[in-house]
């Protein structure tokens, strides 16, 4: 499903991000992405999610490689992932009720369901109370859950998560990383980048990265 | 596909972040098209008047007295042949006599006791619109001609400018071009400081796989209704104001009529135009943004 093969991505000419990482992610993989701050987590997840480009290797999307592809075709792909951003990437003028929304609207699903699914949603994580508020005046645990479910929201089949539950309170987490495990269960292929521990990770391939290198591919915890 | 429901959200949005700009750029657009109607009205002014009788786009050929009947018949042919003549009427002198009397009112001392053989005969001739500027130098070629013992036409400012038709047309259509240019512009930035303004949502998007006719068709159509209205607009209140003029004399309703299909057609098909392209030009602009 994600497959990368001796990538290296390097900034400015000079600033090795990620270098020479091959790794495969197959359908239904839950897997962790670990590692220090700075250790290139989040470019290998931009990488993935086709906001980068390699400066040398290749990265295959859906069996797809994204060097060949235009930006129309990066853009659907994109609309069969979900990405939880880590400084969550909100539309603060927004209500969190049309933040949750705009992924179904890009798909064109019938008002209906978008209002019955955003509801369902919204009431999971427990932002039932604030669906007129704006994005803006949300606390940073409830915007990180209203990234997550506007992530989630069109069932992707790729959840790639940066730092997911950095800003929540550990019973939140928990519930979060939970709530992961299930939608794992359900067959979406989950790829979380995080700088911390987490007893998932006994369930998952973890890819342990240090200096923009992977030192572990793929091992268990 | 896009739902509508959804893009006028979006627009209403947009209004409601920059209210002022919004009616300020409505109220360029209705002012742009009252201007380019108003031109409009003037063509068709100039268009009327260039094809009334008693302006420079008629004149009277006199006929010499004691011109033979075959000799009149060869004139009115000599006449017709003219490039510059559309028409020219044969008018013998009691026929003459009868229109001064149904011109000037059958009492009118002026033609209350004449004797109808004091009147030559005469030709009534309408030029072709595009040569009722040349009537002076029209006049004198004619009145050269020979059996023909005078001519004459309209002056006045009416006369002229029936005559300056061509130039009046020239005119109006630089004129609207610089007022569609202007509205293009003005379209232009209004919709650009939109995309502005709602960059951080247009960016977002763009990252959850938005189409760009996703991102970029609420502009498109944002600017459509700011024709739609300007237009809809300035033909109102055109139309209010020709109506309110045309009123003030019966010479004046002959010559200013109510605005027709074609020419509130034109108006609503330069503004919606003129507007989406202004759109597209911001839009294009900030594709990458």
């Amino acid at each position: 499903m994600i497959r990368f093969e001796n990538v290296t991505k390097i900034y400015h000419d000079t600033v090795y991000a990620v270098r020479d990482i091959t790794l495969s992610i197959e359908k239904g993989d839950l897997c962790f992405i670990v590692g220090p701050s700075g250790a290139g987590k989040t470019t290998l997840l931009k990488l993935m999610f086709g906001m980068e480009r390699p400066s040398r290797g290749t990265v295959s999307l859906f069996d797809r490689r994204t060097d060949g592809l235009d930006a129309s075709s990066i853009q659907a792909i994109r609309r069969h992932t979900g990405f939880v951003f880590q400084d969550y990437r909100l539309i603060d003028d927004w209500t969190v009720y049309n933040n949750a929304a705009i992924m179904l609207e890009i798909l064109g699903k019938p008002a209906v369901y978008i209002r019955g699914r955003v509801w369902r949603m919204l009431k999971w994580v427990g932002l039932q109370h604030k669906v007129y508020e704006r994005a803006r005046n949300l606390s940073g645990g409830e915007r990180q859950r209203l990234a997550l479910v506007r992530a989630i929201i069109h069932d992707p089949d790729i959840l790639i998560a940066d730092e997911p539950v950095g800003s929540l309170d550990e019973p939140m987490a928990r519930y979060m990383m939970n709530m992961f495990l299930k939608l794992n269960r359900k067959g979406t292929t989950i790829v979380i980048a995080s700088h911390r521990q987490d007893t998932l990770m006994e369930y998952a391939k973890v890819f342990r990265m240090e200096h923009g290198c992977l030192v572990e591919p793929g091992s268990d915890a | 596909m896009i739902r509508l429901f959804y893009i006028f959200k979006l627009i209403a949005r947009g209004l409601r972040l920059r209210p002022a700009g919004s009616a300020l750029t409505l109220v360029a657009c209705w002012f742009a098209m009252s201007q380019l109607s108003l031109a409009f009205t003037v063509v068709d002014i100039a268009d009327r008047l260039s094809t009334m009788p008693a302006t420079s786009g008629s004149m009277v050929a006199y006929v010499k007295e004691g011109t033979p009947r075959e000799n009149v018949a060869a004139l009115g042919n000599t006449l017709r042949s003219r490039p510059e003549v559309a028409r020219a009427l044969f008018i013998p002198r009691d026929k003459g006599l009868e229109k001064m009397r149904k011109w000037l009112g059958a009492s009118n001392p002026l033609v209350e006791d004449v004797d109808p053989a004091i009147l030559p005969d005469a030709f009534e001739i309408t030029l072709n619109r595009e040569h009722a500027h040349d009537a002076p130098r029209l006049a004198r070629e004619i009145a050269g001609i020979d059996g023909v013992s005078d001519v004459r036409y309209r002056t006045g400012l009416i006369g002229s400018i029936a005559g300056s038709f061509t130039r009046i047309v020239i005119g109006a259509c630089a004129f609207g071009a610089v007022v569609v240019i202007c509205l293009m512009l003005v379209i232009y930035l209004s919709i650009r400081v939109g995309i502005v303004s709602r960059k951080q949502e247009i960016e977002v998007m763009k990252m959850l796989g938005a189409t760009v006719a996703f991102r970029y068709s609420p502009y498109l159509i944002e600017a459509a209704a700011y024709g739609l209205a300007g237009s809809a607009a300035a033909l109102f209140t055109t139309s209010a104001a020709l109506g309110h003029l045309s009123g003030y004399s019966a010479a004046l309703q002959t010559v200013i009529r109510p605005i027709g299909l074609n020419h509130a057609a034109s108006v609503v098909f330069f503004s919606c135009f003129c507007s989406m392209a202004g759109a597209l030009l911001a839009v294009r602009k900030s594709i990458d943004v």
